[in-house]
């Protein structure tokens, strides 16, 4: 099959090289070009290095790519975690059409940073879903699903790591069918009763309470947390006094507490106790000025932590 | 593959994990148990790289069935996935110029 992908981030690398190890032929690439002198890895240097043709995502939003598309004879256009609206002239332009892997389960959590609101919101399980492109954001019918626990340890990271694996996989379970049987794509239309569209707002305008229970605080850190990868929503924010910092690492304990929210409890070498509406969390990690400290290189038994 | 055999191969891709955390990655880590992840040591791109090289490195594929967090959270954990993918894709010696050979 002539495969063109688009693609970004982790996930995009590890769809090159399974495509790279396939027997589908990568008719090119699209990706963000790497600024000038910019050091690192990217999906447009993994490409290249492989020896693919690398075009720039962009392309994607042209109408006239189209052409390109169906005089390379392209199959299918497969978009991994690339965030360019496709036009919709494209959309039609390969054979089988574009397929795209979304890091949620459809039709809940279209949009944005699916991951971060499934943990943000409690939910126990997560899920991420494979559909065929149409004009809409996350819009097309459903071709596969795969869902998984969020575990009570899971971050924003490893909850990424887990749909990374689920979704490259389904996308590898389409290329086999498309190759094989393409009438047998399963192509179930998505219920838009159902649909939540999450925008790329971060909740709570990025700062947390300290009067919600320990439960939610605790969801909320581990939502933003990607350490040390990038943190889309950054990390939730709170005050000593006229101090600004965020949490990075926090987990509960268990523990009640029956002193106010916000008071800050024993410091011990695995991080410094918090008091939330309900009970203690323990904080191990604290961003300060764009710097990764201790809690305990701030934060002292009784002192109190705003609440805003 | 003898007990001896693994152990040696063990200690070998340790001592080029380490190398290569050192001399491409440019990242010094403290021991064989240094949480990657928890140090910052392995941010995103650091992480990407990583990957590449382990494949060049030890001529072996990080499946993506392989892809769960807890296998690069430390060069120990990564080792002992190198050793099962090399024992699953039958790469049996390790070659003294730093290569590895299928046979």
């Amino acid at each position: 099959m002539n495969v063109v992908l688009a693609a970004e981030e982790l996930a995009g690398v590890q769809m090159l090289q399974a495509l790279a190890r396939s027997s589908h032929r990568v008719v090119a690439v699209l990706a963000a070009p790497p600024q000038p002198n910019a050091g690192g890895v990217s999906v447009w240097k993994v490409a290249q290095k492989l020896g693919f043709e690398t075009w720039p995502a962009e392309l994607v939003r042209d109408s006239e790519f189209g052409a390109r598309l169906r005089a390379n004879s392209v199959d299918i256009l497969l978009n991994v975690y690339s965030l360019y609206i496709i036009h919709r002239e494209v959309l039609s332009a390969s054979k089988l059409g574009a397929f795209n892997l979304h890091p949620g389960p459809l039709p809940r959590y279209a949009g944005l940073n699916a991951v971060s609101w499934a943990i943000f919101r409690g939910e126990q399980t997560h899920g991420v879903t494979v559909h065929k492109m149409e004009a809409g954001v996350d819009a097309g019918p459903i071709v596969s699903q795969s869902f998984f626990p969020i575990d009570a340890d899971d971050t924003g990271l490893s909850l990424s790591f887990k749909c990374l694996r689920e979704g490259v996989g389904l996308m590898l379970d389409l290329l086999d069918i498309a190759s094989t049987d393409p009438g047998s794509i399963p192509l179930f239309q998505q219920d838009l009763a159902m649909r939540e569209y999450f925008s790329k707002q971060v909740p709570e305008g990025g700062r947390l309470s300290w009067s919600w229970p320990a439960r939610k605080v605790a969801d909320f850190v581990r939502a933003c947390d990607f350490f040390p990868f990038h943190s889309p929503w950054g990390y939730p924010r709170t005050r000593l006094g006229v101090q600004e910092f965020a949490l990075v690492k926090a987990r509960r304990t268990g523990l009640p507490c029956d002193v106010p929210s916000g008071t800050v409890g024993e410091s011990t070498s695995c991080g410094v106790q918090v008091a939330c509406s309900d009970e203690w969390i323990l904080v191990s990690k604290l961003l300060l000025a764009n710097t990764y400290i201790a809690p305990g290189e701030l934060l002292r038994p009784g002192d109190h932590l705003a609440d805003d | 593959m003898t007990r001896d055999t693994q152990k040696v191969d063990h200690e070998v891709i340790q001592a080029r994990l380490r190398a290569l955390f050192s001399e491409v990655l440019h990242a010094e880590v403290p021991s064989i148990e240094t949480d990657l992840f928890e140090t910052g040591i392995l941010d995103s791109q650091k992480f990407v790289e990583l990957l590449l090289h382990i494949e060049q490195t030890f001529n072996t594929t990080i499946n993506i069935e392989d892809f769960e967090i807890e296998n690069f959270r430390s060069i120990e954990k990564i080792t002992t996935l190198i050793v099962q993918r090399m024992n699953a894709n039958g790469v049996t010696e390790l070659c003294k110029a730093g290569t590895l050979s299928n046979t």
